[in-house]
């Protein structure tokens, strides 16, 4: 059965090389933590994309309740947590999902860089890994606005006003990231698009980038 | 039939190299790893929540500003730095501590690579790269608790700051402030004594103490305080027992 839909497919889009190709390359057997229980580091990159997923997943339906605006965004995130089926459950999972993100993506950093991954010909890599952490942790600090209660609205002023001392440009650039000169509804709206629009755009593309060069170089070796 | 043979020649390939195929051995064991931790995470929810504060409101001049757990070491070390730096008379250079140093920092992490380029690869054996991470970590943890620590000793401190501004002209705790000649309240010569707070906590539940705040009663003036301001007072005034 599976088989005829599978040559039906192949028929038309021809399928079955691409996913042998990704399904047969080999991948060392000293990653698995099947074959080695230390071997749980080489997880944690895997383990943050999974989250990223769950991340994308209980965004999307907080993003069915949520209205970003300077009176509603307060109060539809009440509403999520007081009046949505299970929208306490995904707004908790998605805010200690972004915890546990900045974790597991520490983690694997350190592991590149205690096993010393960085080194030739995975230099490229780093500088992708860089942006990547550069962009969750852009993530967070847009999420954090969201909910427009006193604990986002004073950060963001704090994270906000480093822009100002970048040299002749910083007034106009603070200009552009707060939509205005103070943090207020332009603010809102502008956060509300780089989380889920900008970011998510960025993270896949570059993630698609780090999967590319990993296949390519293949996963480090022992020493 | 040839189906068979080949993967079978394959299999034994591969077991030669030390390597297995992605799927289903590599990808599938690794999931397990990683559903795990998204099933701690599910189950972590349904009990632990996140709180939401007050309503965003510009004008609160009394909220202490907080970032999330991971921003903590970047407030810290720039509150503590700035100090410093102005403590130096540098004030006028704030631009290279707020932006060229910072600026240098990500560059030093992207260009890792390019600067320990040995083919040493053992942690051990990268004795200056080695001493980078732990100074790296090192930094990390240190702003992190010291910004911590220093929020909740500003938000320990508002309270009382608050109550020296705006209460202690009429209240007294523990002997400091009051008014020993009481506020006009109905008629001409009828006083009313604020109380001594050295013990309310032991007298009002915080909600009584909320009340007498936000629509205070018994000659007491309204003093709009902004909501983080009471927030602050009656968690201090509630401690005073
Ligand atoms: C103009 C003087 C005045 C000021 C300023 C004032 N209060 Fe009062 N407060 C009073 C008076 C008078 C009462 C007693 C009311 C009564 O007897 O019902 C009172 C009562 C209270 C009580 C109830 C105490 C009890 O034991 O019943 C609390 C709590 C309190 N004040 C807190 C504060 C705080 C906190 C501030 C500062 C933000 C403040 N007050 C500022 C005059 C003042
Ligand atoms: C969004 C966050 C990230 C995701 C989802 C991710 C995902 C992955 C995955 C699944 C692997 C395969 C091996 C493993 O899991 O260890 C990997 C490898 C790698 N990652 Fe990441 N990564 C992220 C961020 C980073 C960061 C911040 C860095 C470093 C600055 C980095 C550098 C690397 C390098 C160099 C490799 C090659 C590993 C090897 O050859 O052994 N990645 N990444």
């Amino acid at each position: 059965m599976f088989t005829r839909f599978v040559r039906w497919l192949d028929e038309r889009m021809m399928v079955s090389p691409l996913w042998r190709d990704i399904a047969d390359h080999p991948v060392p057997a000293h990653t698995n933590p099947s074959e080695r229980v230390s071997a749980f580091v080489y997880c944690f990159g895997g383990v943050t994309f999974l989250l990223i997923i769950a991340q994308f997943v209980t965004g999307m339906f907080l993003a069915m309740d949520y209205v970003p605006d300077i009176t509603n965004a307060y109060n539809s995130t009440r509403y999520i947590m007081d009046h949505v089926l299970f929208g306490k459950q995904l707004l908790s999972m998605h805010n200690w999902g972004s915890t546990l993100i900045i974790i597991m993506v520490t983690l694997h950093m350190l592991r590149i860089y205690w096993m010393g991954v960085y080194k030739k010909p995975r230099e490229l890599n780093w500088l992708v890994g860089v942006t990547l952490l550069l962009i969750i942790l852009t993530f967070g600090f847009t999420g954090y606005l969201l909910p427009w209660d006193e604990k986002a609205y004073f950060a963001t002023q704090v994270g906000v006003s480093f822009v100002q001392y970048v040299p002749f440009i910083g007034k106009a650039l603070f200009n552009i990231i707060a939509g205005g000169n103070h943090i207020g509804a332009a603010t809102l709206s502008r956060f509300f698009a780089i989380h889920v629009l900008f970011l998510p755009a960025l993270l896949l593309s570059f993630l698609g980038l780090h999967f590319l060069m990993i296949r390519r170089n293949g996963i480090t070796g022992p020493y | 039939m040839y189906e068979h043979d080949h993967s079978e020649h394959k299999a034994k390939e591969y077991h030669e190299k030390g390597v297995v195929p992605f799927w289903p051995e590599h990808l599938l064991k690794e999931m397990v790893v990683g559903l795990t931790a998204v099933a701690a995470l599910f189950v972590f929810s349904i009990f632990v929540h996140p709180s939401l504060g007050h309503i965003a409101d510009p004008a609160d001049w009394a909220y202490v500003p907080a970032p999330d757990w991971y921003f903590y070491w970047v407030q810290n070390f720039f509150d503590v730095s700035g100090y410093y730096w102005s403590e130096l008379g540098l004030t006028k250079y704030d631009w290279v501590l707020m932006f060229l140093i910072p600026v240098l920092l990500i560059l030093a992490l992207y260009l890792v690579p390019f600067y320990d380029r040995s083919r040493e690869r053992r942690l051990l054996k990268r004795p200056v790269a080695f001493g980078l991470m732990l100074f790296g970590l090192t930094f990390l943890g240190y702003f992190t608790a010291n910004g911590i620590y220093n929020h909740d000793y500003l938000v320990a401190q508002e309270p009382i700051t608050i109550f020296q501004q705006s209460c202690a002209s009429c209240h007294s705790i523990q002997g400091l402030g009051g008014n020993a000649k009481g506020v006009v309240a109905v008629s001409p010569g009828h006083f009313v004594y604020p109380p001594d707070l050295t013990h309310v906590g032991s007298i009002l539940s915080p909600a009584q103490i909320r009340q007498q705040l936000v629509n205070p009663v018994g000659g007491m003036p309204n003093l709009h305080l902004p909501p983080a301001a009471v927030d602050y007072m009656v968690n201090y005034l509630s401690s005073l027992k």
